[in-house]
C-alpha cells in the first residue's frame, strides 16, 4: 500500500490536487457567474408584466360600451353580452359603474360577475358617463389575460 | 511552466467571459426597471386621458340634453338654433353645476379634476374654430339679447330667421344702416320672419347699422357694429331665433364649435402632469 501511493506521488507529485482545486473554483465561480446572469434576465423578463396593449384594450372596450349607451342602462346581462361580442378570447374582463344623483346619494351600482385573479397583471381604468340626464356614473373595468 | 501559465490565463479567460456576460444581464435588468418606469407612466397617462375623455363626453352629454340650443355645421356654415329667452337656462346651470361637484368629489387627487362651470353658465359662449367667433349670451343665459362677435371680418355673411311662434310679425324698420356694394367689411345680411323674407341686402358691418323687427306688439332690435359684431334684442314675447353664420373657410381647417379655453383641469400631482382643455360641442 506505501509503496503504491509513493508511486503515485512520483508520478503526479501535488500538481493534481492543484489542477482539481483550479477547476473546483473555476466551475464554482463559472456557475455562480452564469447563475447570477440568468437570475436578472429572468427578473427582466418578469418586469414585462406591465401591458398596455391588455389595458387599451379594456379601455377600449369600455368606451364602446360608452357611446353605444350600454352603459347607460346599468344591465348586467347587457353589458356582459356586449362585452363579450368585442373581448378578444385572450382576455378576462370585469366591469363595475357606481352612479349618484344629483344630490350625492348612490343611484345605483353594477358588478360583472368575473373573479378579479390575484396573481396575474390587472389593467385597470375608469370612464365618467351620464344617464338620465342627472346621474352621474364612474365605470371601472378590471381586464386581465387568461 | 508553460503549462500553469495556459491554465492561469484560460481561468482568466473564462472568468473575464463571465464578467462581461454578468455586466451585459444587469444592463438588460437595468433597462428593464427604466422601461417597466416608463411603460407605467404611459399607461398612467393614457387613462388620465381616457378619463379626460369621458369628461369631456359627458359635459357634451349635459349641453345637447339641457341648453336648448341646437348647433349644427353644413360644410362651411354654422346655424344656432335657440328659444329667446331660454327657458332651460336653470335646468342647464344646476345640471353643470351637480356634474362639477360630482366630479371635483370622486377626483379629489391624483387625478384632481377641477371645472371652470362658471366660464360656461353665466353667458354660454360657444366659440366657433378656427374663426374665433363667439355666439354668447351677453346679458346671462336665459336672458333676452344674443351676441355674435367674430374677432375680424372672417365670416361672409349672417342670416337670422325669427319663428315668431303665432306673434305678429309686422315691419322691418331700418333705424341706423348702411347698404354697401363693395368693400372689406361689406357682408350681406338676411332677416327673416317665419321664414319669409324681410331684408337681403349687403351692409357695410365696419359701421353702426340698427334694424327694428315688430313682433307683436314689441320689437325685436339688430344691431351691427364693427367689426361685424351682431346683436339681437328681444323686447317681445318668446321667438325662435335660428342664426346662421357663413363662414369663411380657413385653409380647410376643419370647423368645430365648443365652449371656451381652459374649461377642464386636470392635475396628476404624482406624475406632474397638469392638463387644461375644453369640449368641442359640434364638428
Amino acid at each position: 500500500m506505501k509503496a503504491k501511493k509513493k508511486s503515485l506521488n512520483l508520478h503526479c507529485g501535488s500538481r493534481g490536487i492543484i489542477f482539481t482545486l483550479d477547476t473546483f473554483i473555476a466551475v464554482i465561480v463559472f456557475v455562480l457567474l452564469l447563475g447570477l446572469s440568468s437570475y436578472y434576465i429572468g427578473l427582466s423578463q418578469g418586469l414585462r408584466d406591465v401591458d398596455l396593449q391588455t389595458i387599451r384594450t379594456g379601455s377600449d372596450i369600455l368606451a364602446l360600451l360608452d357611446y353605444k349607451n350600454i352603459l347607460q342602462t346599468m344591465n348586467v346581462d347587457l353589458i356582459e353580452i356586449n362585452r363579450d361580442n368585442v373581448l378578444p378570447d385572450l382576455y378576462d374582463m370585469k366591469i363595475k359603474a357606481d352612479c349618484k344623483d344629483s344630490s350625492g346619494h348612490s343611484s345605483g351600482s353594477i358588478e360583472t360577475s368575473e373573479e378579479i385573479p390575484e396573481d396575474k397583471f390587472i389593467g385597470s381604468g375608469k370612464r365618467v358617463f351620464i344617464k338620465d340626464n342627472d346621474n352621474y356614473c364612474i365605470a371601472r373595468f378590471f381586464i386581465w389575460t387568461k | 511552466m508553460d503549462q500553469v501559465r495556459r491554465g492561469v490565463l484560460f481561468t482568466a479567460g473564462i472568468a473575464g467571459m463571465m464578467m462581461v456576460v454578468l455586466v451585459f444581464a444587469l444592463v438588460i435588468y437595468n433597462n428593464a426597471i427604466n422601461s417597466r418606469e416608463r411603460t407605467s407612466e404611459v399607461g398612467v397617462i393614457d387613462r388620465i386621458s381616457d378619463l379626460e375623455l369621458s369628461i369631456k363626453n359627458s359635459l357634451r352629454d349635459i349641453f345637447n340634453l339641457e341648453a336648448n340650443i341646437n348647433v349644427t355645421i353644413d360644410e362651411k356654415n354654422v346655424i344656432f338654433n335657440e328659444e329667446l329667452p331660454n327657458d332651460e337656462d336653470d335646468d342647464f346651470r344646476d345640471n353643470m353645476n351637480d356634474f362639477k361637484a360630482y366630479l371635483e368629489l370622486e377626483f379629489k387627487e391624483n387625478p384632481k379634476v377641477k371645472i371652470n362651470a362658471t366660464k360656461i353658465t353665466d353667458k354660454l359662449p360657444l366659440v366657433i374654430k378656427p374663426n374665433s367667433i363667439t355666439y354668447t349670451h351677453p346679458k346671462g343665459f336665459g336672458g333676452k339679447e344674443i351676441n355674435i362677435i367674430p374677432e375680424e371680418f372672417n365670416f361672409n355673411a349672417y342670416e337670422l330667421d325669427f319663428n315668431t311662434k303665432g306673434q305678429s310679425s309686422g315691419n322691418l324698420n331700418q333705424d341706423e344702416g348702411h347698404i354697401c356694394s363693395s368693400g372689406g367689411s361689406c357682408r350681406r345680411l338676411t332677416i327673416k320672419t317665419n321664414s319669409n323674407l324681410k331684408f337681403n341686402e349687403t351692409v357695410d358691418m365696419g359701421v353702426s347699422n340698427k334694424f327694428i323687427l315688430d313682433i307683436g306688439v314689441s320689437t325685436i332690435v339688430i344691431k351691427i357694429q364693427n367689426p361685424g359684431i351682431l346683436i339681437i334684442e328681444n323686447n317681445a314675447g318668446k321667438v325662435e331665433v335660428k342664426s346662421k353664420i357663413y363662414l369663411n373657410k380657413l385653409d380647410d381647417e376643419r370647423i368645430s364649435i365648443g365652449y371656451p379655453d381652459n374649461i377642464i383641469e386636470v392635475d396628476l400631482s404624482s406624475l406632474n402632469i397638469f392638463k387644461r382643455g375644453t369640449v368641442d360641442i359640434a364638428y
